[in-house]
């Protein structure tokens, strides 16, 4: 049955933010197709514009030679999964950080604290821009700007956490509006 | 799309192609085409499928509309009145529920737990029966669905999906909705992110001077 609501009571959710791996379950039958993740096989269902979101984020976590290192766009992106209150894409973008930065305490303080977060520095000037974008009405202030400028960031760096941070706006709406995370099915 | 034509994002962004940040954008290709390549694949579908042209750009209007970016704003309600001239009237609904029910975002629970504190209430978007009447129960639902998305959607939860199942939304076309909120809501922020940095990096090479 597709069309019905896949209801999970009896599912653990998490009830802090950690990088540790996170399950998501779907709300929706996600249909067939042997070893591709439930969230891929359900997010299809929209047709090739899924194929395209998809390059888009390879792309935007790791194309291109120069501009923000891909453990700063993943911290960016943990940023925003954190102020938008998604537990799955907060552990595996705070994941990718820690794995790209090697700077595990750093993305503790962001995965406990939050934003306003109290990380300076270049961390700190990515983190609040990100969160910055996260809001509504999104946008950057002169004070987010003016960290950035303060930590050298150029105008290829500076696109690269825009493109970073807004991405993940669309994917969180994605990953919590049709299903929820999980801590017992990985 | 030719290397001369500009994506919607930088013709809202005002980004010129020749200017450091419009260089800097053409320097990520593929984010550049893709991105362009998802508002194509979306809001001109070859096949409009389980959700028709009209329901698809009346709720990218409704999200553009609910984040106070002019040009995002006024881009997405002129698709919407172009995709039929008798479309007008809609478009202006469209803004004013978006204008009635816009609010700083955002907010929502979190589950009982360390995270508590971080609870933030907001309002949630029920269009009256006035209006209801006028966009019908398809629309209706996918509008209040489109703000759950948009200002608080760490509330989303399978009973939202009943909702939309029950005014006669597919699974299928349920998918196709949220996608079209996450590229409208992905697509604003870059346009909002661009401008504001163009305006502070022009603001500073004023000072500059």
């Amino acid at each position: 049955m597709a069309d019905t609501v896949l209801h999970r009571p009896a599912n653990r959710r998490p009830t802090a933010f950690d990088r540790a791996p996170v399950g998501w379950l779907p709300w929706l039958e996600p249909g067939g197709g042997a070893g591709i993740a439930a969230s891929d096989r359900l997010f299809s269902r929209a047709g090739n514009a899924h194929a395209a979101a998809t390059a888009l984020t390879q792309a935007v976590q790791d194309g291109g030679r120069a501009g923000l290192a891909p453990g700063e766009r993943a911290l960016a992106a943990a940023a925003v999964a954190r102020r938008l209150g998604c537990f799955a894409q907060t552990a595996e973008q705070a994941q990718a950080a820690v794995q790209g930065l090697k700077r595990p305490r750093e993305v503790r303080v962001l995965l406990e604290e939050g934003l306003p977060s109290p990380l300076t520095g270049r961390l700190g000037a990515i983190v609040s821009a990100a969160g910055a974008l996260s809001a509504v009405p999104p946008g950057l202030t002169r004070r987010e700007i003016w960290r950035l400028e303060e930590e050298r960031l150029d105008d290829l760096e500076i696109v690269d956490l825009i493109l970073a941070a807004a991405l993940m706006n669309w994917t969180v709406r994605l990953t919590l509006g049709l299903g929820e995370p999980t801590t017992t099915e990985l | 799309m030719t290397h001369h034509d500009l994506t919607l994002i930088e013709r809202l962004a005002g980004v010129a192609p020749g200017s450091p940040v419009g260089r800097a954008f053409r320097a990520r290709p593929e984010a550049r085409a893709q991105s362009e390549r998802c508002y194509q694949l979306l809001l001109f579908p070859e096949v409009a499928g389980p959700v028709s042209l009209l329901e698809r750009r009346a709720v990218a209007a409704f999200v553009a509309a609910l984040q106070d970016e002019p040009e995002t704003r006024a881009h997405f309600l002129a698709l919407l009145r172009q995709t039929d001239p008798a479309l007008a009237p809609l478009a202006r609904l469209i803004a004013h529920e978006a204008d009635g029910s816009a609010h700083p975002g955002p907010y929502g629970a979190f589950p009982e737990g360390p995270l508590s504190a971080e609870s933030l209430d907001g309002p949630v978007y029920v269009v009256d029966d006035a209006t209801r009447l006028e966009l019908g129960e398809r629309l209706s639902a996918a509008l209040e669905h489109a703000h759950l998305l948009a200002l608080h959607p760490r509330d989303a939860g399978p009973e939202a999906l009943e909702a939309l199942l029950s005014a006669g939304w597919t699974r299928d076309g349920i998918v196709v909705l949220t996608q079209v909120i996450g590229l409208v809501s992905f697509q604003v922020r870059v346009v909002a992110g661009l401008r504001s940095y163009l305006a502070a990096r022009q603001a500073s090479l004023l000072a500059a001077e």
